[in-house]
């Protein structure tokens, strides 16, 4: 695969360009990706956004299908996909990219999950390697990088004047030459400087966990479950800002006579998330909070083989109460 | 700083040692040294974790009421008639007055270690253990923030908020840090019927937030909790000072800081004022 | 691409009221052209729904055998059950499915089957059973013990009288102790006690057990006692369930989801995993 340069003053308007015949989402404020309309609208000086891009995705509510009833019946009509515009998730961090590989087994798991897969395969995905990591990330504890390339089709890495352009798969490379008067081209010097500041990065994730062995070291039974966060409030923050969480409800909603079937984010923190009227498997607080974290770190690399968590540190930062994803995983370690 | 937090862990090891509070609710260090992190120590080793510092912002007093698992501290046999001893910063002070006027306990359930700023306290602290200097510049932004709003029109307020709520993703996070919201079963959860949606739509979310800030009126202590937990920067304190200072207005009452006011959604009087009903 | 959420109209033909919270309902679909929609193992589920009220996973309670209908046993209990018990004979409903695992129905070949049921809980069992008894050759001895809190609570009734009536099947019916009525001429006495009693041996004979939590716990135990071993008792479990096909992460127990690994399972399969359902 090729690598290329683009001066950072060009780098805008290649956005221009791209959106003249993409879909393209960005970063478009600190709180989330958005579709943007010009290049200006990018913000390029973020850690990260506080909603992670799966949105784009996994939708937060969408309508599966929709119904109707009248005195003659029932009809229903299959939800609408318009994905067939291709779409640019652009400026997207190499740990919220790398959730998405981790996600498309899920969502294909025997049953294909078509409004994932119609998003996942009409979007060309151009990643920015993380020059500053934040004090909360942890990316390279869960098999991360700042200049990861797990999920990405191009990823960008900001040099002195310039962003290296490394192309990653063949998608990646056939939008780079459609886009070629905007690139020039990488000189050893130019790999030189990147794999010096590449290694720089790494080094300055400061937040380390060890995940070795962590699969067998994880036990539902360790009595150390009771007492590891006693002070989480059973919000859902951690798990809608997660870029790899994607438990979800399916509700019917509308009014007499017409509605939808909409799915929507759920999340395994809350207190009704299992219940049923005859028994509820997770009444208090620590069986929610080890569902979480034997999904993340046992259950799902059991059946499919890869983490459920990226190491972005979301919800460490945004816990309404300061949970530290990692001292629980260090302390529910069996032995640890 | 560092005088408070000895006090704290001095005060924690004698209850504790002496067998008079069931258990300390206080803060320890976090992820980082500005960061602390609720924490509960019910043996005297655990005292040492205790701190104060600018870090502490957490309202604690959402740790004394709840349903399984929240409120850790039901007591065992022989626990029965101990106390809690809880480190109370002003708004938590101010929280506690009101939740003992909602009679989730009472005052001898509990042993106060107060952190004042010299604000109106209707709480008597068992002690206290540190002063720290009160955010008037905070209230008076708030403030400024709210007579922007109430100088707009209706439709353009509408449109503030219906854009504010927007964002709202339904993690529930102000209310699971709300020590007012502690009812069983919460209206946003019942199903039969469905009362408010649960879909993020913007209608669907203004319902939800609107909703919880009414049934807060009146009760709210106004602590600030909600929108430091809201992770998609929503500035409820706006929507419940807002409504706060309307129950000021028509009832004279302000909650959690006279120790004795009754609460008027809870109360009923002959003279109330009820020149605001068409 | 398919859209797997999308549900199937299905079209009440009948319904039959068993007990006070618990009805039977037989479905066929709305589309006459469809010729698929019947073909299902016992001991799979649909999830079932009313449009504008919400979807519930249900166990299919016929055989594939005897499938004129998809029928389904549902107890009201919250939103969706109630709804559906004010449902009438052609009223439409929806329906995805078939899902599950459903019951190893060849790996009981040859052997001896012992059925033991409460509740609903015989409603995924009835599929096996008539199934078993549709292909009687295959098997040996079949022995069904159902109970229920109380004659009132028993369902199938008609059915059950049936296969009192059979040769080369027998069926002890019980009631929870103050359940009787004074025509009830079957045992009283809980449902693990009263398989306690009849002393069944283990001898090639698979023991297929589904009730509420606390009847499996104790029946699990009184298995053990008589000597079954746990790859010979084989249960169906019911967890919270939304999408029922492996994507909402809501049924699992540990690594399991209940709605692809399961609904059944061995006892020696549940031993291996978290005491959590």
């Amino acid at each position: 695969m090729s690598t290329r340069t683009i001066r950072k003053d060009r780098l805008l308007e290649l956005v221009d360009a791209l959106v003249e015949s993409y879909e393209v989402i960005a970063p478009r404020s600190n709180l989330s990706f958005d579709r943007i309309d010009t290049g200006s609208q990018v913000q390029l000086d973020l850690d990260n956004t506080v909603k992670s891009p799966k949105e784009h995705f996994f939708a937060a509510c969408e309508a599966l299908c929709s119904y109707k009833i009248d005195p003659d019946g029932v009809t229903i009509t299959d939800a609408e996909l318009d994905q067939d515009t291709p779409r640019i998730l652009f400026a997207a961090r190499p740990c919220d990219v790398a959730s998405l590989p981790i996600l498309d087994k899920l969502f294909a798991w025997d049953f294909e999950d078509v409004f994932y897969q119609k998003r996942r395969e009409s979007t060309t995905i151009i990643s920015l390697a993380c020059d500053q990591p934040d004090e909360t990330c942890f990316c390279t504890s869960v098999d991360g990088s700042p200049a990861g390339e797990e999920g990405t089709d191009i990823l960008l890495a900001p040099l002195q004047d310039l962003y290296h352009v490394q192309v990653v798969s063949e998608r990646g490379e056939a939008l780079v030459e459609k886009f070629s008067q905007f690139f020039e081209e990488a000189t050893e010097a130019h790999q030189e400087e990147r794999q010096r500041l590449v290694e720089a990065w790494q080094g300055a994730v400061s937040k380390q966990v060890d995940t070795s062995g962590l699969q067998e070291a994880l036990s539902f039974d360790a009595p150390t479950w009771e007492e590891l966060t006693p002070q989480c409030v059973d919000c859902g923050a951690c798990t809608y800002l997660c870029p790899t969480c994607h438990c979800f409800d399916i509700q019917d909603e509308g009014r007499r006579g017409e509605g939808e079937r909409v799915r929507l984010w759920d999340s395994c923190a809350f207190q009704d998330f299992t219940r049923m009227p005859h028994g509820q498997p997770r009444p208090n607080h620590y069986r929610r909070y080890r569902q979480r974290l034997m999904h993340k770190f046992k259950y799902y690399p059991e059946n499919f083989g890869k983490v459920l968590c990226v190491g972005c540190g979301r919800c460490i930062e945004h816990c309404p109460v300061s949970i530290d994803i990692t001292e629980s995983l260090s302390k529910a370690r069996i032995g640890g | 700083m560092e005088e408070i937090t000895k006090k704290i862990q001095d005060e924690a090891r004698k209850l504790l040692t002496e067998g008079r509070v069931r258990a300390v609710v206080g803060y320890r260090r976090g992820w980082s040294s500005e960061v602390a992190t609720p924490c509960f120590v019910t043996t005297e080793g655990g005292t040492d974790r205790l701190l104060y510092d600018a870090s502490c912002r957490h309202n604690l007093a959402k740790y004394l009421v709840g349903r399984e698992g929240l409120f850790k501290f039901a007591p065992t046999e022989e626990e029965e008639n101990l106390p809690v001893a809880i480190v109370a910063r002003p708004e938590t002070q101010r929280t506690l007055v009101a939740m003992i006027k909602e009679k989730r306990f009472v005052r001898s359930d509990l042993i106060v270690l107060a952190i004042n700023d010299g604000s109106q306290a209707g709480l008597e602290p068992d002690m206290e253990v540190g002063r720290i200097e009160a955010d008037n510049k905070g209230r008076e932004e708030l403030q400024a923030k709210i007579e922007a709003l109430d100088a707009m029109e209706p439709s353009e307020r509408w449109e503030f908020w219906k854009e504010e709520l927007s964002k709202c993703i339904r993690c529930y996070a102000c209310r699971q840090v709300c020590p007012f919201c502690y009812c069983e079963r919460c209206i946003a959860d019942e199903n039969q019927p469905q009362w408010i949606k649960k879909a993020p739509t913007t209608l669907s979310n203004v319902s939800w937030n609107i909703v919880r800030a009414y049934h807060l009126t009146g009760r709210c202590t106004e602590c600030g909790e909600c929108e430091r937990a809201c992770p998609m920067d929503i500035p409820l304190s706006l929507l419940n000072t807002k409504l706060a200072m309307s129950v000021e207005d028509a009832f004279g009452y302000r909650a959690g800081i006279d120790a004795e006011a009754l609460p008027p959604m809870f109360e009923f009087r002959e003279d109330d004022n009820d020149e605001f009903i068409l | 691409m398919d859209n797997i959420y999308l549900p199937k109209l299905m079209t009440i033909s009948e319904i039959v009221d068993e007990t006070w919270d618990i009805k039977t309902f037989k479905l066929s679909p709305a589309d006459e052209a469809d010729d698929t929609w019947n073909e299902f193992r016992a001991g799979q589920f649909g999830v079932f729904s009313i449009f504008g009220q919400g979807e519930a996973p249900f166990g299919m309670a016929n055989s594939p055998t005897r499938n004129e209908f998809i029928e389904c046993s549902i107890k009201r209990a919250g939103k969706v059950t109630g709804a559906f018990h004010e449902l009438n004979v052609g009223d439409t409903v929806g329906f995805r499915g078939p899902y599950g695992n459903g019951f190893p129905i060849e790996e009981l070949s040859g052997k001896n089957l012992l059925f033991v049921g409460g509740g609903i809980g015989l409603a995924p069992l009835r599929s096996l059973i008539q199934n078993c008894l549709d292909t009687r050759e295959n098997f040996k001895d079949i022995t069904i013990l159902y109970g229920a809190r109380s004659t009132g609570d028993l369902v199938y009734k008609d059915e059950l009288a049936e296969w009192k009536e059979m040769s080369g099947v027998e069926t002890v019916l019980t009631v929870d102790p103050g359940g009787e009525d004074d025509e009830w001429k079957g045992k009283v006495g809980f449902v693990p006690t009263i398989l306690e009693e009849m002393k069944p041996s283990p001898e090639n004979t698979v023991l297929v057990t589904c009730g509420p939590p606390i009847m499996i716990k104790f029946v699990l135990a009184s298995a053990a006692q008589l000597g079954f071993t746990p790859e010979q008792i084989v249960t169906t479990l019911e967890m919270k369930m939304k999408c029922g096909l492996g994507k909402c992460g809501r049924c699992n127990i540990g690594p399991k989801y209940i709605c692809k690994d399961g609904p059944v399972f061995t006892y020696a399969e549940l031993q291996n995993l978290p005491d959590e359902y």
